[in-house]
Formats: structure tokens, sequence, C-alpha cells
């Protein structure tokens, strides 16, 4: 049982971890590409 | 005498749950918290507890609506496409910086995730009267119980229904409830993790800033395709709330927006909470999980924040142009909720310093982030 735990529990942290990063990367990759496309698609004067 | 006791033994916990019911009716008209979700709920509730209903069971129409809607996801779908018509990306689009505030804001949920796990480990710890009704919650049902952190209820619903359907109930109760009462949460919290000195912090004005239509266009159409390929599982999510979006900024669908904003959004409101309320019977719902659940969302709920303004502070560190740390809790997706409570704590302190845009940038980024969250983690445990 304990032994049991101890895998669910390291799946846990792997899986918060692994989680909490990937949403600041996929944000972060979000912004990057927000950023790229005013560049590429500025607005005109009567926007 | 022993046929009054009988009765309150078999019916009493079915009347508890109908003044639990009752009170969360209450809450939604005399309190209006959440009312739109909260009355349904409450309904539905007493509906599904009143001894031999025919609102529920194999033809009961609750339960047509719970397999219809709930059991294959659609009901939050098909809210996610009334949101994204809703919601205007343009603070978000005019400060992407923010979507920083929009993932660290999602700390609650992680936390809650391995609080909630850890949990059934006190067992071996405290007195086997206090430990007996302690509940064990497996992986998947914490992550469950950690997504009441999105601040988001259909995401906490979709996560839910897939990991976790027993404890859908509490767990919509728990999101909707702190979602509502986010500004009494929040402020004490902000309070206590900044000086007078980090929240008068002016911040640059932004709406020098133009978007083009283009952009806004674009924007859905690029942020489903990204997503999709990082988690797959995600695009229903995503790509719901997303074409809400696309309808709401092509300009060519005036109409199919307007309906996806009120009729689309409010029927399906009116059928989810009723059939949310519906799965909470007395014996699934009275049960000591129901009370930790409820103490682990607000845990959630407050480590969001925690987490939003403990970052918007670290990146003060680098920055020049320092952040307001308050604009950080603001990551939450409880919309607009947050953004309103940061502004009016802005107020509080300086009365000429406005935060508003700057906090509904940052509520925008948490409604994205708080879907990516859910994809991520449905992507970790599927």
């Amino acid at each position: 049982m304990e032994e049991n735990f101890a895998a669910v529990a390291a799946k846990a942290w792997e899986v918060s971890g692994i989680g909490l990063l990937t949403v600041f990367a996929v944000l972060i990759g979000f912004a990057l590409l927000i950023k790229l496309m005013i560049r590429i698609f500025p607005a005109k004067e009567d926007e | 005498m022993d046929a009054v006791l009988k009765f309150f033994i078999d019916f009493g916990p079915s009347f508890i749950m109908m003044i639990i019911g009752g009170l969360l009716i209450f809450l939604a008209i005399k309190k209006e918290y959440e009312p739109m979700l909260l009355l349904p709920i409450g309904f539905g509730a007493i509906l599904a507890n009143i001894p031999g209903s025919s609102a529920i069971g194999e033809h009961g129409f609750l339960t047509v609506l719970y397999n219809a809607g709930i059991a294959n996801e659609l009901f939050p779908i098909l809210i996610f496409i009334g949101v994204g018509a809703m919601i205007d990306f343009g603070p978000l689009l005019r400060r992407p910086f923010m979507l920083f505030f929009g993932a660290a804001a999602q700390f609650g949920i992680f936390a809650t995730l391995l609080a909630a796990l850890y949990l059934g480990q006190l067992k071996g710890i405290l007195p086997d009267a206090i430990a007996n009704i302690i509940p064990q919650f497996s992986l998947k049902e914490a992550a469950s119980i950690g997504i009441i952190g999105a601040a988001d209820g259909p995401t906490s619903i979709y996560v839910a229904s897939l990991f976790a359907p027993r404890l859908l109930g509490p767990i919509s109760v728990a999101a909707y409830s702190y979602m509502a009462l986010v500004p009494l949460i929040q402020p004490p919290v902000i309070r206590l993790m900044t000086s007078k000195k980090e929240r008068v912090i002016r911040m640059d004005r932004f709406d020098e800033v133009k978007v083009s239509k283009t952009v806004k266009i674009l924007f859905p159409i690029v942020v489903t395709i990204v997503a999709g390929f990082v988690a797959p599982i995600s695009v229903a999510l995503i790509g719901a709330l997303m074409f809400g979006n696309l309808i709401r900024e092509c300009g060519v669908m005036e109409r199919l927006s307007k309906s996806a904003q009120n009729e689309l959004a409010n029927l399906v409101t009116l059928l989810l909470g009723i059939t949310i309320g519906s799965t909470m019977v007395a014996k699934d719902f009275l049960a000591p999980s129901t009370l930790f659940i409820m103490v682990m969302g607000l845990f959630a709920f407050v480590f969001d924040t925690a987490g939003g303004v403990m970052f918007a502070k670290l990146l003060n560190l680098f920055l020049k142009n320092k952040v307001n740390p308050m604009i950080g809790a603001a990551g939450i997706s409880a919309f607009p909720m947050s953004a309103r409570v940061i502004h009016k704590m802005g107020l509080e302190e300086d009365p000429s310093n406005y935060l508003l845009m700057h906090a509904v940038g940052a509520n925008v980024a948490g409604q994205v982030g708080s879907i990516v969250a859910g994809g991520v983690l449905l992507a970790l445990l599927q």
C-alpha cells in the first residue's frame, strides 16, 4: 500500500511540475505569437 | 414513535439535501452569489432528493439531461461557445505580457492536486476517530478537486465529469460558490502578501497600442491550432471557446454571435445547473469527502491568488517598469469579478490609480490559462 502510494505521489509531483511548466510554456508561446501577429498585421489608421 | 424515528432515518438525509438546495437558492436570490448557476443547482438538488422523485431514475428528465449533456461533456462545451462570444480579448492582445499572470495564477490547481492526494496520508497520523472520516482520493479525483482552482465552472465540470463523476456535485458547487466569493477571498490574501508601497504602484497606460482586426480574427484560430498540437485532448475545450470568439470578431456573424452570447449560453446554463443539482443525491453528497472538497476548493483559490501575486513580485525584481503585484491576482479565471476586485483595491489605496484595464487583461489571460491548465491535466492523466 505504502509503495503503491509512493508511486502515485511520484506521478502527482510529475503531473504538477510538468503541468505548471507546460501552462507557462504554452501561454508564453501565445504571448510571443500575439507580438508576432501584431508586428505582421499592424492596425491601420482607421482601426 | 418508532415509525417517526424510522421515517427520519430513511428520509432524513434527503431532507438535509433539500435544505442544502434551499440554502443555495437563498444564496442565489438574497446574496446574488452566481444566481444563474446556484439557483438551478439548488432546485435540481431538491428535485433529485424528493423520495421517489420521477425527475431522476431511468426515465427521469434530469437523468436524460445528464446522459445527454454531462456524461458526454456536451453542456460545458456549448457554454464555452457562448463564453467565447462574450470575451473581448482586446485588453490581452494589447498587452500579451499579461499571459504570465494567467499562467502563474493556475498554481492553486497543482498545489491543491497534491494537497488532496496527500490528505489521505493523514490517516496514519491522526487519531482513529478523525482518521476514519478523512477520504482517500485517487490521483484523477485529486486532479478534479485541484481544477476547482481554475476558477472556471465549465472547465471544472468538464474535467470532473471525465475523471471523477461521483464528485461532480460537490466540485461544481465549490467552483461556483468560490467564484462568487472572490471579492471576499482575494483581498485578505493580497493584503497579507503585499506592502502598501507595492499596492500603490502605478502602471503605464497601454491603450495607445492598437490591434488590427486581422489579429483579432487570427488569434482564436492560431490559439486553437497551437493548443491542439500541445494537448489534442484540449481541442474540444479551447476550440469551443475560440470558435465563439471567432464568430464575435469576424464581423459577419453578428446575429449568430448575439445568439451564442444570449440564447445559447442562457439555455445551456439553465440545463447545466439543474442537471448538476440532480447529481447531489444524499447518499453521495452527504459524505465527509464533500466537506473536504469545499475546504480544498478554498485552498485552491487562496493559492491561485498567492501564486499570481508572488509571480508579479518575482518579475518586479527584474523589471524596470514595475508591475502592481495585485494585478497578478487577477490572473484567475473568475471574470470579471477578479478584475473588479483588483481595480477597487487599487482605488482604495490611491484614488487616482486606475488598474482596471491591466486587471481585465490579466483576467482574460486567466480564462485562457485555466482552459489550458484543464487541457494539460487531461493530457497528462488520460
